[in-house]
């Protein structure tokens, strides 16, 4: 169920009018969000529900244990009912095919029961730290297998291959349940936050499904945390006509971004990228620079929609996205480029890897190894490793160069004594890092290694700049490209609500006539569900 | 700050704004509305410009669509700006309509089609009927075309169209062109269907959509600028023409208990897969024509309209709509071809920014490859001159 598709805005209207007769009684808006949410995620493909409500299930027993404290026997039976309803739903539809499913997740009740009651055996001094490795290893066991599982079997092959070797088995045909990246993360937050005292354990699991499985953020972020959205769903959330209206309009923009911008551009790259050992120059240009706009349209457009639908509803999403390529440097890029993401990486992986607290060496292998699995949570495939890798050295370069501790406070500087020598500072820094940015986002969207090559190769090869969709690319981007200085200059992302009502008045009709008029007639996924 | 939607009580209703009076928020709106829809105009004439094609068609005495008598209008394109001509009869033609009774020794060809024979997106000189005349008169036969084609025409409204108002003309052949949109508009009209026995049946009294409001609409001459001048009006009007149609087939589909789709032919091109209606029913509809046609004394010539998805590939609609058995067995006509012959990146047979239909260079050779078919199969009487 698409957020642009006349699917979503019945089903949105369904659950607003409910949610609005509802907003007198906490715990029932919270019961049929809840529903809500499931029914979303189960349009789908209801088998893997399952997973969500399975571990959802998982993490709400295990949290006490994490916490320290015991597993009280109230927790785990709510939890096993959990698990045991969403196999029923997942599963009974199709039992035929499904029944051997079904005693997977019978055997994952008793799993769970068995480790609960050893993690309550253990003294409290380990039972944390215990149940906390089990809570990871299981989530990432999950995402390993759905998500990774053929990646490693076939580089296996391939290294095996290399020395002569043959492996007989086949890669097993395992289809990716959409958003497992986003929805593992989320509970892999929680209990580390429960672990590191920064959050206390859930005790109602009303309250803790609806969280994690909160419909707009459920597929593709952002990664909320339960110290942010938790307590949202304790209190009674307050629908405003300001929220519905800005709620509204950054929707609308969303919208925009996703069907005007990226699904005009897709057609663009995916031409340029299926023929890069024969495209111009040009043409190679044209295809990375409408990469970058697809990208950037289609998940903060995804992110703003989900953002807009959460306000509507009274709820309080994160920000995600912070007008990345205006960045002047890889780590400001990160601080602006899926938020949600990179504040995940680095504070329950850098900062447990170690951070900058045992020198320069092991900052820079902490930093690459970040950005390395971060490449590699994209998708199962080198060219995402290669990516993160790519974005791991220029942090480390950048570092190495001093960039963000001593030349960036000089540009500030420059800027407060002479402004228009500080504007080309910056815009040289921030050019700079837009083709580096550039580059990376080859390694990203190439299918393989050997497209890359052809593409870099194509690139630098000559200076023919013909392409016949250099006028399209303007067209697309050009609007984005104003609002996005007048964002920066003005600082008021949310530019829609903050205008003036004449201006703001245009800037509805321009979008609403683009959204009909200039949209492909297909509905595309958004790239990120596939992560 | 935010404010709830619940009424607010007490002190905080006091001090509302006084409420606005009633006529200042009408006009207000319509005021609204009113900048929204130049907005909008504005916007398309920028961003994306529309084809302005509109059709001018009436309802006819037999319960069918026809083009208005007399009526001249401008189509204008990304591409072509053109004038449309119908005569008295309704005929696309810059001439009058001949007298019902032909002289001795008078040829006349007759066009049974859509908006491709109609020639719309092109002017009168450059189009398939003219071009057919010309192509005729350079093989030695001296024929006047008579141009009975109505835009949206399917065969189910040519063969009620070929009995009410060609047949009396006395034409010696009559051309039925196969376009891939007449299997749907077959099945969208509900004019006929097919008995248990296989029998051609009517079951349709009439098929005018829409033609009730647009004859009201068109005495209004505001309204007929806006269609030939507003590209909002235009975009607008192909929207709802698309759901409109797409709703109508999926009625009619219904009625006459036929599958919409057959199986489409190797090389259709993907975007008219499944577009080809019932296969039987479409047979029927052919076999009706011919055999009305041969009831009067003259013969008929079926003319493909090929598909193009791109400059270079062009695509067969006969066999998918009537199969390749029947099309063996009729006389036929295809561009096909020759338009693949003729291809290139920089060859353009079909117009690209509008609605698609054939280009001068187009119609002149689908002229040729009609004549030529009607010579080699010698389809016009001996004698004629």
């Amino acid at each position: 169920m698409l957020f642009q598709t006349a699917t979503f805005f019945i089903f949105f209207a369904i659950v607003f009018a409910l949610y609005w007769a509802l907003r007198h009684n906490l715990s029932w808006q919270n019961r049929m969000l809840l529903v809500a949410s499931y029914t979303f995620y189960a349009w789908w493909d209801v088998r893997f529900l399952i997973l969500i409500v399975g571990g959802t299930a998982f993490a709400y027993v295990l949290a006490p244990a994490v916490a320290g404290e015991r597993i009280s026997k109230r927790q785990l039976l709510e939890g096993l009912a959990l698990m045991l309803a969403g196999g029923l739903i997942s599963f009974v539809p199709d039992i035929a095919n499904n029944a051997r499913y079904l005693a997977v997740v019978a055997l994952v009740m008793g799993g769970t029961a068995a480790l609960a009651a050893a993690l309550n055996a253990l003294p409290d001094a380990r039972r944390g730290r215990t149940a906390l490795t089990f809570g990871i290893i299981a989530n990432l066991v999950l995402l390993g297998f759905f998500k990774y599982f053929n990646f490693f079997a076939d580089s296996f092959g391939n290294i095996v291959g290399m020395f002569g070797g043959e492996v007989s088995w086949t890669t097993a045909n395992i289809v990716l349940p959409i958003g497992i990246s986003f929805f593992t993360f989320q509970k892999i937050s929680y209990l580390l936050d429960v672990w590191r005292r920064e959050f206390a354990p859930s005790r109602s699991l009303l309250t803790f499904a609806s969280f994690v499985a909160y419909f707009p953020q459920l597929v593709a972020g952002p990664i909320e945390r339960a110290p942010n959205l938790y307590g949202q769903f304790l209190v009674p959330r307050q629908i405003t006509a300001e929220g519905l209206k800005s709620g509204a309009l950054l929707f609308l923009w969303g919208m925009y971004k996703k069907v005007v911008i990226a699904d005009n551009l897709a057609p663009i790259t995916n031409d340029v990228f299926s023929r890069a050992g024969t495209a111009t120059t040009g043409e190679l240009l044209v295809g990375i620079l409408a990469f970058a706009f697809q990208i950037y349209g289609d998940f903060s457009g995804y992110t703003d929609m989900a953002r807009g639908i959460a306000r509507m509803m009274g709820f309080n999403l994160m920000l995600n996205f912070n007008l990345p390529y205006f960045s002047r440097t890889p780590s400001e890029f990160w601080e602006r480029w899926h938020i949600s993401l990179s504040s995940w990486l680095r504070d329950y992986l850098y900062i447990s890897l170690g951070g900058n607290r045992g020198g320069t060496l092991l900052t820079y292998r902490n930093l690459f190894l970040t950005m390395l699995l971060g490449g590699l949570w994209h998708g199962a495939s080198w060219t995402f490793v290669a990516w993160g890798a790519f974005h791991g050295a220029i942090l480390i370069v950048y570092r190495l160069a001093n960039v963000d501790r001593q030349l960036m406070p000089q540009v500030a500087a420059l800027q407060a004594t002479s402004p228009v020598a500080g504007f080309a500072a910056n815009f040289a820094l921030g050019g700079f890092m837009f083709a580096l940015t550039l580059l990376g986002w080859l390694f990203f969207r190439a299918p393989d290694m050997a497209t890359v090559g052809a593409y870099l190769a194509g690139l630098f090869s000559g200076f023919d700049m013909a392409s016949d969709q250099w006028g399209k690319l303007a067209l697309t981007i050009v609007p984005l490209l104003l609002v996005q200085v007048w964002q920066r200059s003005t600082g008021r992302l949310e530019f829609l609500s903050d205008s003036p009502t004449f201006v703001r008045y245009n800037l509805v009709l321009f979008m609403l006539f683009s959204l009909v008029f200039l949209a492909p007639k297909e509905a595309s996924d958004f790239i990120y569900f596939a992560f | 700050m935010a404010t709830t939607l619940s009424a607010p009580s007490g002190p905080q209703a006091t001090r509302r704004k006084p409420a606005r009076p009633l006529w200042q928020t009408v006009l207000l709106l319509v005021g609204l509305a009113f900048y929204a829809l130049l907005f909008g105009e504005i916007f398309l004439r920028l961003m994306q410009p529309q084809a302005l094609v509109p059709r001018y068609v009436t309802g006819g005495a037999d319960g069918i669509r026809a083009n208005m008598p007399n009526m001249r209008f401008r189509q204008w394109t990304p591409e072509v700006d053109v004038m449309i001509g119908y005569n008295e009869a309704g005929m696309r033609d810059d001439r009058q309509a001949p007298p019902l009774r032909k002289a001795p020794g008078e040829c006349r060809v007759a066009l049974l089609g859509d908006s491709y024979f109609v020639g719309f997106e092109s002017d009168w000189q450059p189009s398939y009927a003219m071009q057919l005349e010309k192509a005729l008169k350079a093989r030695g036969r001296d024929c006047r075309v008579l141009n009975f084609a109505v835009s949206g025409f399917g065969h189910a409204e040519m063969l009620i169209a070929l009995k009410s108002r060609v047949l009396a003309y006395q034409p010696d052949l009559v051309l039925v062109s196969m376009h891939a949109s007449d299997g749907d508009d077959n099945l969208r009209s509900g004019l006929f269907a097919l008995s248990p026995e296989g029998a051609l049946v009517r079951t349709g009294r009439d098929f005018l959509p829409g033609v009730g409001i647009s004859d009201r609409l068109n005495r209004i001459w505001l309204y007929r600028w806006v269609q030939e001048n507003s590209h909002l009006y235009s975009a607008v009007r192909e929207r709802a023409a698309v759901t409109v149609k797409a709703l109508l087939l999926g009625l009619n589909a219904a009625a006459t208990l036929e599958a919409p789709a057959n199986a489409a032919p190797v090389d259709a091109a993907p975007d008219v897969l499944a577009a080809f209606g019932s296969r039987p029913l479409n047979q029927a509809l052919i076999d009706g024509l011919g055999a009305e046609t041969r009831a009067q004394g003259a013969r008929m010539l079926l003319v493909e309209i090929p598909t193009s998805s791109r400059r270079t590939e062009y695509h067969q609609v006969a066999g998918a709509l009537i199969g390749d058995d029947k099309v063996a067995q009729l006389p036929f006509a295809s561009p096909l071809a020759a338009f693949k012959a003729a291809s290139g990146p920089d060859v353009k047979l079909f117009l690209e920014r509008g609605h698609r239909h054939f280009t001068g260079l187009g119609n002149e050779i689908a002229a040729e490859v009609t004549a030529d078919a009607i010579q080699q199969q010698g389809l016009l009487p001996v004698g004629n001159p």
